[in-house]
């Protein structure tokens, strides 16, 4: 994880003062390197904007939205590159509200389809301190903010492009001021402090530092620990609906631990467990119907533009259908989520995790983690080659919805005790099987889809409104998701060779280390 | 990146005027912007106040191994660089000639800057020379300020005549009506003729306007100087219209 301490800003760095220094006295102090002009106070609101799970802020960048005097301005700040402003006019909370330019194109493939939304602000009262050339073009900048509310004062200095001996002047000669010092946290760090956030706080990712020799009790509570963490930290945004991805994150974190308890009853108290298994499955039904519908609503403007015009053209009676069942389907979702029932579970499940009764009285449990976890993902992996070799030329899609769960059990075993496995060794598994999965998934959503298709063909055709152009294009569209599904078997029986091969099996054998076994 | 070369074989047809301020709207917008003086005379470069490096001489420029983001220089407008110019200028024709495929050096030296700039702005000197024909190989578009008068279109005519002889591949020819003074009958005929973005024009008029020599006087683009003024807003419609002509490379 990328550190947040200091200003990471490409061209700017951030000074501290100790003690109050007026801009005068700055404009005084920098007057050796060239005039200084000051300009006028202005009242700023400055609102550091991210995805939930700090995307923007992991591609190194910082993206700033400033309001002053009723106008809104964007500030994009790329990692390698030189940071770009863009006036905004309203609210900027997709990549797509984003202003054409290279702010967006910058943006959009890092934020795909989270949202943007607040992570820190601060209220400010800034001038700006420029250092003048002989032909009074600005060779070095200088913003003095002081925060509303506290009297610390921030010097934010900015070296120009072709101005870089004069920017390192100013910026020397301002670090050798008494009481200025390098400013310690970032801006963001602080802002999102006071909303309870730090940068690079969340990640879906299992990224869970397990020894090899933890015993495998203690190692599958701290991975059931981080789910209910992931499951926790995703409800609201899934209930307000924020974006497609807290359901998305949410949905994972029960999965997961599904298949945790269903994967580690050797290590659990399957017994124990058994009131949570039922919660979890009912929670997983709850939320599945607005997943699906989401891909569904994702895929389709994509689906759109593959087919031809009039097809696509057509096919808006279809959109605005899946519009209203995901809105329908959400508010159901929303009031399981707000439920008594949910609040209670998330509330005894806690307890339960930090209890005694999560593991089984077993000698498994005691064991070091490395050998159960590489004897549970053996044993995965030999079921999952077992079904798919099981398997004719034609499965049903039922069968290959079955091994995509297979995939998926493995692939979370692996990712829960990758780092007690060694990294390197559970990597490059984790990386095919993810190619597995993705082919799974898509081959499944589209059956989900095709589904879907039929439900909505029939409730449209009772409806009058329906023109035959609409069923014809459905008719189309569900062609076309044949294809497609046909494509993903194909892939899917290459990335099978692959990962059923010699090698593999040999990685996948040494995973607990010779002579290490748990059975 | 989109290269726009503004480009008039005549002088004081306002090319300078429309190359600053049409590169500072692009960089208003939230693009990032770039100029490049390639008039000896500098008038972007004094109009913005940058000097050249000490070492963008005109040699170094043209060398293949010298990197043009090494000479750019911020503006004080927000998101627009420039490669400034001066009268050293004057022998980037005689460098150009010294090396290979010199009509293609200049695209050669703009093609490292494809995803550093959406747009990169030419101020051309009014002349035909071999620095013309390598602005011609590296400009998508040619911006061609015209005053409606018999000398002005002739050299539109020439213009066109020029990029045939030596252009390989297409370069959009963009002609519009620039300082147009309509207390002139000759000026008026010309709006009349050329109204409606006939004959290849552009729809938007660029007046003779005070406003020009203000904001050339305070050193800053039109929109700096008289945001509402009829001038400014004839810029900001001109670079709608460039901007709807090119093929947006901002999305």
């Amino acid at each position: 994880m990328t550190s947040d301490t200091g200003d990471r800003e490409t061209n700017r760095r951030v000074l501290a003062l100790e003690a109050p220094l007026p801009p005068e006295r700055l404009a005084a102090a920098l007057q050796p390197e060239g005039e200084v002009a000051v300009g006028r106070a202005v009242q700023l609101q400055r609102t550091y904007l991210d995805s939930f799970d700090w995307r923007v802020w992991g591609s190194g960048g910082r993206l700033v939205l400033e309001e002053s005097g009723g106008r809104q301005s964007l500030h994009w700040h790329p990692g390698a590159m030189s940071p770009v402003t863009a006036p905004v006019a309203g609210t900027v909370r997709f990549a797509s509200d984003l202003p054409a330019g290279p702010i967006r194109r910058d943006l959009a493939p890092i934020l795909e389809m989270r949202a943007l939304l607040p992570m820190g602000r601060v209220a400010l009262r800034q001038r700006l301190v420029r250092v003048l050339d002989g032909q009074r073009k600005t060779v070095a900048l200088v913003w003095w903010e002081e925060r509303s509310g506290c009297t610390a004062i921030r010097l934010r200095t900015e070296v120009l492009t072709g101005y870089e001996r004069a920017g390192e002047a100013v910026h020397r000669r301002l670090l050798a001021l008494e009481s200025v010092t390098p400013a310690g946290e970032s801006e963001l760090a602080l802002a999102a402090a006071e909303h309870g956030r730090r940068p690079g706080d969340y990640s879906s990712r299992i990224d869970l530092e397990l020894k090899p020799e933890t015993p495998a009790g203690e190692a599958a509570r701290a991975v059931l620990r981080r789910l209910a963490d992931t499951l926790r930290a995703n409800v609201d945004g899934a209930v307000e609906d924020l974006d497609t991805e807290f359901l998305h994150d949410l949905r994972v974190a029960v999965r997961r631990t599904r298949a945790a308890l269903g994967q580690l009853k050797a290590v659990l108290d399957p017994e124990a467990a058994a009131p949570y298994v039922e919660e979890l499955r009912w929670l997983g039904n709850a939320t599945g119907p607005c997943r699906d519908l989401d891909v569904f609503q994702l895929n389709v403007e994509g689906y759109r533009k593959e087919l031809a015009p009039d097809t696509a053209a057509a096919l808006q009676p279809l959109a605005d259908r899946l519009h209203h069942m995901r809105a329908q389907s959400h508010r159901e979702l929303a009031a399981d989520l707000r439920s008594r029932r949910f609040s209670g579970f998330i509330k005894r499940w806690d307890a339960f995790l930090d209890s005694d009764r999560l593991c089984a009285d077993t000698a498994t449990a005691t064991l070091p983690v490395r050998s159960v976890a590489a004897d549970h993902i053996q044993r995965a992996y030999g079921r999952f080659l077992n079904r798919a070799q099981g398997m004719g030329p034609q499965p049903p899609a039922e069968g290959m919805h079955r091994l995509r769960i297979d995939a998926k059990k493995l692939r979370y075993l692996l990712e829960f005790f990758a780092s007690a496995l060694g990294k390197s060794a559970a990597r490059p598994l984790v990386r095919e099987l993810k190619a597995i999965q993705d082919t799974l998934g898509a081959y499944h959503d589209l059956h989900v889809q095709q589904l879907r298709l039929q439900e909505v063909g029939r409730e449209l055709l009772t409806d009058n409104g329906t023109g035959a152009d609409t069923l014809l294009a459905m008719g189309r569209l569900s062609a076309f998701l044949e294809t497609r599904q046909e494509q993903h078997h194909h892939d899917f029986a290459r990335r099978f060779a692959t990962f059923s091969d010699k090698s593999v099996r040999k990685a996948v054998a040494r995973l607990g280390g010779a002579g290490e076994r748990a059975r | 990146m989109r290269v726009i070369a503004v480009w008039s074989i005549k002088g004081g047809v306002g090319k300078t005027t429309a190359a600053v301020n049409l590169a500072a709207l692009a960089a208003r917008e939230g693009a990032r912007a770039l100029l490049w003086d390639l008039d000896p005379q500098g008038g972007a470069s004094f109009l913005l106040r940058v000097s050249p490096r000490r070492k963008a001489s005109p040699r170094r420029l043209a060398r293949r191994s010298v990197e043009l983001r090494r000479m750019v220089r911020a503006t004080d407008v927000p998101n627009l660089d420039l490669l400034p110019s001066d009268l050293t200028y004057r022998t980037l024709e005689l460098e150009l000639n010294a090396r290979k495929s010199p009509s293609r050096r200049l695209a050669v030296k703009l093609t490292p800057l494809d995803g550093h700039y959406d747009w990169v702005v030419l101020d051309c000197a009014p002349s035909v020379t071999l620095v013309s024909e390598a602005v011609l190989h590296a400009a998508d578009d040619l911006l061609v300020p015209v005053i409606p008068s018999a000398l002005s279109l002739r050299t539109l005519e020439q213009t066109r005549r020029f990029i045939a002889q030596t252009r390989s591949k297409a370069v959009r020819v963009l002609p519009f009506l620039s300082m147009v003074d309509r207390r002139r009958r000759l000026h008026r005929e010309g709006c009349e003729r050329f109204a409606g973005g006939a004959e290849g024009f552009l729809r938007t008029i660029v007046p003779m306007s005070s406003i020009v020599e203000r904001a050339a006087e305070a050193r800053l683009p039109l929109f700096a100087v008289a945001p509402s003024s009829r001038a400014t807003r004839a810029f900001a419609s001109l670079w709608q219209e460039v901007r709807e002509q090119s093929a947006s490379p901002t999305d």
